[in-house]
């Protein structure tokens, strides 16, 4: 469940008493609150610049492709309860050795130690998905989610992604670049909503879409 | 023609049209090591089975297997993709949760082994390599506060030992003024403090001593697992050089895989992407520059030189990645030539 508190995000925690990335914690009675910190999570940066679509709920399957360390995962772990899952690809062994054990401690995280390039790899584990979500910091970014979406995403899903301008190309003006990575995007997907992540993230972009 | 593809629950078979038309379950308990037997490129148990079953001779996996076609997405994939939560519920899973919570201990179990077999002994050298230069820094901001330190009682040492580690094995041994060097201690303008100020400042250059000793054996280890890892490499530029190339790159396999090019100016990322960005002139050498090669060729040649030794150094560490025979003698003869010619001005 995500709500707000004052200004700042907020996921209910699934598993109380334990901090995932040193995030502070809002107790309400019973329950206790992860807030959802803007400068560690791109996705808690979105929300904070004032994303208008999201659409992530409890129950739903989603695709997260560079799950690294587990920050944004433990979040949206948090929304999908435990009748969603979160399928957690991520290629660095070093990010995993953090990741597994949050899979361990949330039940609805299945981590996946591969190459997001190649989805056949990994295809055996997964179902259609809701949502796909990318933040891989690769320079062929928008053709991997398109890759995976093909085979993943379920008619009329849903894609979120953030474009790292500097590792498609640290030379050109970011603006350019995103607006490149939209005309891309845009073959297979309507873009409902795109967002500059400025200044919580340097040089980054965030679209929200929907696949045609 | 059939397809064939795989999930957690077992091997399914499905027509062109996605309608299933054999299936083998895997049995629960196995499920994790009979999915792993799958995802080799051999055909296994349970997918033998399945085949047994399968009346036509043509079918195709959505994997590579040995000795069939493979196609990826196949119609049976997309059955199982869409249909795996409805074939749970009918064969044993009494709901989603339940069902998602074995998805997700199968992904667990997978990705642990992989994580153990992606460990390689490269990776050790890097951290090694990063203690050395973490000590390097500690050393010697510490260094110098001891020279601030034991400055107030004997000033002279200081400016007459340059060195670091020999001043902290002076202060570290000698508890009070002693002459040497030609300092004498009656003309010593420090003053006199008490033994416990002295003593303190003893402890904390023998914590030095001891790092000083620490960081050589760390050396020795880096020396000595280099030439397993990279025997080639490291016959041509030395250890040392060669293990701040792989940490540079962050794996051996990495290493391999970047052209010469990149080598050679690898440990120059600031210049390149300052030549990127803003159309500076690019640079010739990284870490490279380091090496005798390029220190002792002339100053007109260091950038050819240093061409020339990434070259050579691409095809040395490919080897070494891929166990080939050895060449770096060959290849170390071969640039001490170059070298030569180039210092004789041809």
């Amino acid at each position: 469940m995500l709500q707000k508190f004052g200004r700042d995000y907020a996921t209910k925690s699934l598993v109380p008493g334990k901090r995932v990335y040193g995030e502070r914690i809002i107790r309400k009675g019973k329950e206790e609150w992860r807030v959802w910190d803007p400068t560690s999570s791109k996705l808690g940066a979105a929300l904070v610049k004032g994303l208008k679509n999201f659409p992530i709920k409890k129950g739903m399957k989603i695709l997260y492709l560079g799950a690294s360390t587990g920050t944004t995962v433990s979040h949206i772990s948090d929304i999908v309860e435990h009748d969603g899952i979160i399928y957690a690809v991520e290629f660095s062994s070093r990010s995993m050795r953090d990741l597994i054990p949050l899979a361990k401690q949330r039940k609805n995280i299945a981590p996946i130690l591969d190459d997001a390039r190649l989805p056949e790899n990994y295809a055996a584990l997964i179902e259609k998905a809701d949502l796909v979500y990318c933040d891989v910091a690769q320079p062929d970014q928008s053709e991997i989610i398109m890759r995976n979406a093909k085979v993943f995403l379920k008619p009329q899903g849903w894609m979120m992604i953030a474009i790292k301008a500097r590792s498609i190309n640290v030379a050109k003006n970011p603006k350019q670049i995103y607006s490149e990575e939209r005309q891309k995007l845009s073959k297979m997907f309507n873009i409902l909503e795109q967002i500059d992540l400025q200044p919580l993230e340097k040089d980054h972009a965030f679209f929200v879409g929907k696949m045609k | 023609m059939i397809y064939v593809s795989f999930c957690p629950l077992g091997v399914f078979a499905a027509d062109a049209s996605g309608k299933e038309v054999a299936r083998v379950l895997f049995e629960h308990g196995n499920a994790a090591k009979n999915l792993r037997s799958c995802m080799s490129i051999a055909v296994s148990d349970s997918e033998k089975k399945l085949i047994s079953q399968i009346k036509s001779d043509k079918i195709v996996f959505e994997q590579k297997k040995e000795g069939y076609e493979h196609e990826f997405p196949n119609p049976a994939g997309e059955y199982l993709r869409r249909n795996t939560e409805s074939i749970a519920a009918k064969t044993g899973f009494a709901s989603k949760e339940k069902f998602l919570e074995f998805v997700s201990s199968i992904a667990l179990q997978r990705s642990s082994e992989k994580m153990i077999e992606s460990f390689s002994s490269d990776k050790l050298v890097i951290q090694a390599v990063n203690a050395v230069d973490e000590l390097d820094k500690v050393l010697n901001t510490l260094s110098i506060r001891l020279r601030e330190w034991y400055g107030f009682y004997f000033p002279e040492l200081g400016q007459k030992i340059q060195d670091n580690e020999q001043f902290v094995n002076y202060v570290a041994e000698e508890l009070y003024r002693k002459d040497a060097k030609g300092i004498q201690v009656c003309e010593s303008i420090g003053s006199d403090v008490d033994k416990k100020d002295l003593e303190e400042m003893q402890r904390l250059a023998k914590s030095l001593q001891a790092m000083y000793s620490e960081r050589k054996s760390i050396e020795g280890y880096i020396d000595a697992r280099m030439k397993e890892i990279m025997p080639n490499t490291t016959a041509i530029i030395g250890s040392v050089i060669a293990a701040r190339l792989l940490s540079i790159a962050g794996s051996l396999e990495k290493l391999a895989k970047f052209p010469s090019s990149t080598i050679q100016i690898l440990g120059a990322e600031t210049a390149l992407f300052r030549h990127l960005v803003s159309g500076g002139r690019s640079p010739k050498y990284g870490i490279l520059f380091q090496t005798n090669y390029v220190q002792q060729a002339p100053f007109e040649r260091k950038g050819k030189m240093a061409r020339l030794l990434a070259s050579k150094l691409s095809m040395a560490i490919k080897i070494d990645f891929y166990k080939g025979n050895p060449v770096g003698a060959e290849y170390k003869k071969a640039l001490d030539a170059e070298l030569a010619k180039m210092k004789k001005g041809r």
